[in-house]
């Protein structure tokens, strides 16, 4: 046997360390900002200031440009980033990386590919919230060219107004730079945020999210407890009764969550609020599931406790009209929209956080033909070239094969099993690449969200690296709408376009294997 | 105002009477400063600052009342004389201030002054507004300056 038989440990401990050093970054990164302020900033009197308004202003400035930066949701392993180990600015900062315009093919700003402009105008933004941060208190002029400046970034490129959590942080940007008293808009937004994850539960997808979330956990150290999440391991791996009551626990708990901090006035119900709030964040943040923003979970913590707790007694109802025109339109309107019509709304607009019902692509390269992609101008190389500087091939290929094997158990992966064979003819050509770390290496930024990496991502690879035809193939499937039954999918070849489309009977794919087979 | 004419304003977060236990405890912990209450009612403490290193002694009233447009104006045009961008904004947050005056004519030093102003500065959240209204600034600001005064003499 070789030496290339023998693989290298993954180092899990790296892993953890990373994950820490980032919430620290993060942690810090706030107390630093929050040091500008007279009197905050020092941890030694850390009670005294941290339920200020300023603190919490600066929580949500530095959250976006920590998120903009590309250091929080899409980056390290958990979204396929090795090395370097995010993107974001990378490529925000970068003329010619690749880009989402929303108006696509207009004139100056309708391009894939990043001009100076975009760039200018990022740069515009991270200067503009650094210099929010650095305030005593955020001053409403420059939060209203920062509530303004987002959605144009939007515009130029959709990946930058999902990566600076528009449904969350911009729009409680927003509401900062509509009312000096931003405290009703922001309860509302933190309510819709815990409200709306748990409605995008309501469907058969969750339980499969909560088996592979916790059957992967470093929190569940015996295999007999992770086994527990499975019917009848390993030769039935759909998911066990045990999972399905622990999902529709969580779901209930994010509908309770919401409701229940809404109604205390900071006695017993608040308090009871608050330890549903810490379980159902407590249980997340152990489990570190793949893709999973774990400072969000801070975020959201704390923003439970200044909103709810320190800010008890005062309700949505006081919200100014033009506050509430945003919360009808941010948190109700877009996210009822993106549950019914999910083709149209990303997940994160539509606040439908880890159900397990989601947009995805898989990517297919014939032999080489990936290395086509080296014609983009990008910041990290094909996942494998990534990999190989910490592993050998095989370890390499195992890791990549994690991505496929958390694609199939879920409930939506279970279509592949039909749509693959359609989407190639020689299967053993071509190379599975998760439509998630394309967009990661491509867009610099990539959160689960199949929108970005769907046709419009396809269509901006294609005039930029010219496939032949066969030469990439794409399967694209979307989220399943409230009140339906079925998965759209499209079956695609970069150089010709779409070959299929169709719909997948979710019925049909929970009495599915991950391996294809039918219980 | 005290006895000397000197007052410094702190504005505040806080409500209600200035809270002398975390005055104390933040005197002590992070200004190496003992405050002894002397006299207590509603609205106002007197006490006595006693800072070891370096050392300063003075007796001081804090009186708390409501900010009022008088002093926002002051603090806008202190914030334009000292360019201290930002802080106005942050005392049009304040709904209190807090009134440092020298217990009796006998006026302590600046220095003695600074050190109460940026502990107050410190529990209050707020900026401090000097007597010759030229700037405004925070607990760094305070100290900063109070160690330049004490360089002078």
């Amino acid at each position: 046997m070789g030496q290339e038989a023998v693989p290298r440990k993954e180092p899990h401990g790296l892993r953890g360390l990373g994950d820490a050093c980032k919430l620290g970054l993060y942690v810090g990164g706030w107390m630093f900002f929050c040091s500008f302020t007279p009197g905050m900033g020092n941890l030694a009197n850390f009670g005294s200031w941290w339920l200020t308004s300023q603190a919490f202003q600066k929580a949500i400035l530095w959250s976006t440009l920590f998120e903009g930066f590309g250091i929080g949701a899409g980056s390290g392993p958990l979204t396929g980033r090795y090395v370097p180990p995010f993107g974001g600015v990378l490529y925000f900062l970068r003329p010619g990386t690749t880009k989402l315009p929303l108006f696509e093919g207009a004139p100056i700003i309708g391009g894939y590919r990043r001009t100076w402009l975009d760039v200018l105008l990022y740069a515009a933004n991270v200067a503009l919230v650094i210099a929010t941060l650095a305030m005593p208190t955020p001053p409403r002029e420059l939060l209203i060219a920062i509530a303004i400046l987002v959605p144009i970034l939007g515009a130029l490129d959709k990946t930058l107004f999902l990566c600076a959590r528009g449904e969350h942080y911009w729009t409680t940007i927003l509401i900062f730079a509509l009312a000096s008293d931003f405290i009703p808009g922001a309860k509302g937004v933190q309510a819709a945020l815990w409200f709306w994850a748990g409605f995008s539960k309501l469907n058969h997808h969750f339980p499969a999210v909560v088996g592979v979330m916790t059957s992967n956990s470093p929190v569940t150290p015996f295999a007999w407890m992770r086994r527990l999440m499975y019917r009848k391991y390993p030769g039935d791996l759909r998911p066990s009764r045990l999972a399905v009551y622990a999902a529709h626990t969580g779901t209930g708990l994010e509908f309770a969550v919401p409701i229940v901090l809404s109604c205390g006035r900071g006695g017993v119900v608040t308090a009871v609020g608050f330890v549903l709030m810490l379980v159902l964040h407590g249980f997340i943040t152990c489990n570190v599931p793949m893709g999973v923003p774990l400072e969000w979970n801070v975020m959201m913590v704390y923003g439970g406790f200044f909103l709810f707790g320190q800010h008890a007694t005062e309700t949505v109802a006081a919200a100014t009209p033009s506050v509430l025109a945003v919360l009808a339109v941010m948190c109700v309107a877009l996210p009822l929209l993106g549950n019914f019509f999910p083709a149209r709304v990303p997940f994160l607009l539509a606040m439908r956080y880890y159900a397990g019902n989601w947009a995805y692509s898989v990517w297919f390269f014939r032999h080489e033909s990936h290395r086509k992609l080296d014609k983009l101008t990008k910041s990290s190389g094909w996942i494998y070239d990534q990999l190989g500087r910490l592993y050998d091939r095989t370890l390499s290929i195992a890791i990549v094969g994690k991505v496929m094997a958390f694609r199939l158990m879920h409930l939506h992966g279970r279509a592949l099993a039909d749509l693959v064979p359609k989407a190639l003819p020689r299967f053993e050509e071509y190379q599975w690449i998760d439509g998630e770390i394309v967009a990661g290496m491509v867009l610099g930024w990539n959160f689960g969200d199949g929108h970005l990496h769907r046709e419009q991502l396809l269509r901006a690879v294609q005039e930029q690296c010219s496939f032949e035809e066969g030469e990439l193939r794409c399967v694209m499937v979307e989220a399943q709408p409230l009140g339906q039954s079925t998965l759209h999918y499209r079956i695609l070849d970069a150089k010709t376009g779409q070959l299929e489309e169709g719909d997948a009977d979710i019925g049909v794919l929970r009495a599915r294997q991950p391996w294809g087979e039918t219980a | 105002m005290g006895g000397n004419g000197v007052t410094y304003l702190v504005f505040s977060q806080e409500s209600g009477c200035p809270p002398l236990e975390r005055l104390a405890a933040h005197a002590t912990r992070f200004f190496s400063t003992t405050l002894e209450l002397l006299e207590q009612d509603e609205q106002s403490v007197l006490l006595r600052l006693v800072c070891a290193r370096p050392a300063l002694r003075g007796e001081f009233r804090i009186a708390s009342r409501a900010t009022t447009k008088d002093d926002l104006m002051n603090a806008r045009d202190a914030e334009v004389r000292g360019q201290a961008a930002g802080m106005a904004d942050l005392a049009a947050r304040c709904k209190q201030v807090w009134t440092i005056d020298a217990a009796d004519a006998a006026a302590p030093n600046d220095e003695v002054y600074l050190t109460l102003a940026g502990i107050c500065a410190s529990v209050a959240l707020g900026p401090v507004l000097p007597p010759d209204h030229s700037t405004l600034f925070g607990v760094r600001g305070a100290i900063d300056r109070r160690d330049k005064a004490l360089l002078k003499t």
